[in-house]
């Protein structure tokens, strides 16, 4: 049982993490290499709010408006003059960018860890196993905002301009949507949903102007993984990276079973080159 | 700042006549790609309400011209304008939102929404007057209802340009500008969209045919451009195109 919730958790993790890039990637093909540091934004703007006695879960609100804001100016200073260019140019921009929020986060902070304390301490009982209480709420919190993402995305007015606009930003503004906002909005979506991340996973890991890349290097796989097209690609990805990775943690040493997740990412790609579930073309 | 034009190139004279003014008025216009010019300074218009072909064979660039209307291309110099509005810095989607509907030559559905979909994201941007029901349009094409529910990658290439036509007229633009519309088509179905789109017109939708298949843009225009080499090289009313074999073999014949 308490491998079962391990492994839930951390799907709901990496899958949480994956979420916002693949919403930015599948939408506007940009690959946001600073999206690591938009959820290290989110964690720190926990650190800052729980250190002057604000409640925690204002922290998490919080954290995610930080990462929208700091999102919104990424896209507007950096992305929005790359779209013509595309490709390449964006993901080294964007890189630029999560250089400068680390090195920035480091000045400010200091490059030692910093912790959170969790809003709940201890354990609850589920099924006969007693289990840490604030894990638990991670995964209510995490089903309960991807179940949101999914909501928005298929049944709302809003989520359908997005999807039409994911077909291609040309026949979007041939049909009189503004391409533009929707791409902007979207990247603030992607952007609040990363810091939302980062803030729920600051009880859990410790906070450095690192923490991001850590993440998001699963984040990565996750899309590269489950493909695109599909809002089931990014869920297959995660389970088998998040999944896989915590399953063989339980039973083998760190480095082992980095290793054998990789591998499985390999023969993943080997053999279904445009995702798990993706349809779209992976570029 | 708003002026209307008349139909020809003349800028001194005003028209005061509101609905005979010209829609869309495209003067010496130069647009390209990279090191080429592609257009080399094209004039026409079209007014409300009528029916323009615009023929060529392939290459001369036709679609270049569309693009540069519809906003996707830069003019590089001389003007288009919309009602009397220079569009220069106006975007695709404002072009839209402001009357003006282009059907490309690929379709512009979305593969990956729903028949439903397509037809309900394309009247969101809309003003509210010119909101319209997707019920009321599945009232009119039966076969959209029919498959309302299925990706619109899954249709046919007559039910995608169907899709687009019914979906580009119930927005009642002004003005609607079709790409190679006959394109890959039976003659039959051809000929069912032509009806709907001629029906339309009669209720004042001013059309704009860019075609290869010249003789059914002649058959149904009232007037029409040819282009060759990125120049317009020959104006006048549909009929007189129709007789004029000679011109014909000149520019159209393959």
């Amino acid at each position: 049982m308490d491998i079962i919730l391990n492994v839930t958790v951390s799907i709901a993790i990496t899958l949480l993490m994956a979420a916002g890039l693949y919403i930015v990637y599948g939408l506007m093909n940009v690959i946001n290499m600073a999206h690591g540091e938009l959820l290290t934004i989110g964690a720190y703007t926990v650190v800052i709010l729980t250190a002057s006695g604000a409640p925690f879960w204002v922290g998490v609100v919080a954290g995610a408006a930080a990462a929208g804001v700091a999102g919104l100016c990424v896209e507007a200073l950096v992305i929005r003059r790359l779209y013509s260019v595309g490709g390449l140019s964006t993901l080294l921009a964007t890189w630029g960018v999560a250089i400068v929020i680390q090195q920035l986060l480091r000045i400010v902070f200091g490059p030692s860890a910093q912790f959170v304390s969790a809003p709940v301490n201890g354990t609850s009982n589920v099924l006969g196993t007693s289990y840490s209480t604030y894990r638990l709420l991670f995964l209510g919190a995490a089903i309960l905002v991807l179940a949101a993402l999914t909501v928005a995305f298929t049944r709302t007015s809003w989520g359908l301009t997005i999807r039409a606009t994911m077909d291609g930003a040309d026949k979007a503004e041939a049909v009189g949507i503004n391409s533009r906002r929707v791409y902007m909005a979207t990247f603030i979506v992607g952007s609040a949903v990363a810091g939302l991340t980062g803030a729920l996973i600051a009880p859990l890991a410790s906070v450095t102007p690192l923490m991001g890349t850590q993440y998001v290097v699963q984040a990565f796989l996750v899309v590269m993984v489950g493909g695109v097209g599909s809002l089931y690609a990014p869920l297959a990805g995660a389970v088998l990276i998040g999944g896989l990775s915590s399953l063989m943690t339980t039973f083998l040493d760190a480095t082992t079973a980095q290793v054998i997740v990789l591998a499985a990412v390999v023969v993943a790609i080997y053999f279904r080159p445009n995702g798990l579930v993706g349809t779209a073309d992976l570029r | 700042m708003i002026e209307h034009g008349t139909p020809d190139v003349t800028p001194a004279t005003v028209d005061v006549r509101p609905d005979n003014g010209s829609l869309l008025k495209v003067t010496a216009v130069r647009a390209g790609y990279g090191d080429s010019t592609v257009l080399e300074g094209v004039s026409c218009h079209v007014s409300a309400g009528e029916f323009v072909a615009l023929i060529g064979r392939n290459g001369v660039g036709k679609s270049t011209l569309m693009k540069a209307v519809t906003g996707r291309l830069p003019v590089r110099s001389g003007a288009v304008t919309w009602k009397g509005v220079n569009l220069e810095r106006w975007s695709s989607h404002r072009r839209v939102r402001n009357g003006m509907r282009w059907v490309d030559e690929d379709r512009g559905v979305f593969p990956n929404l729903t028949v439903g979909e397509n037809l309900a994201v394309a009247g969101k941007p809309l003003p509210r007057s010119l909101a319209y029901s997707v019920d009321a349009i599945m009232d009119n094409f039966p076969k959209l209802r029919e498959k309302s529910a299925q990706r619109a990658a899954s249709l046919s290439g007559g039910e995608q340009r169907m899709l687009a036509l019914a979906r580009a007229i119930a927005a009642r633009p002004e003005l609607l500008m079709l790409d190679e519309f006959s394109e890959g088509l039976q003659p039959s179905i051809v000929q069912e969209l032509i009806a709907t789109l001629r029906e339309a017109n009669r209720d004042g939708l001013g059309v704009l045919m860019v075609e290869q298949n010249v003789r059914l843009a002649v058959k149904y225009a009232e007037r029409a451009y040819v282009m060759d080499k990125g120049q317009i090289v020959h104006e006048g009313t549909a009929q007189a195109l129709r007789e004029d074999e000679a011109l014909l073999q000149r520019y159209l014949v393959v």
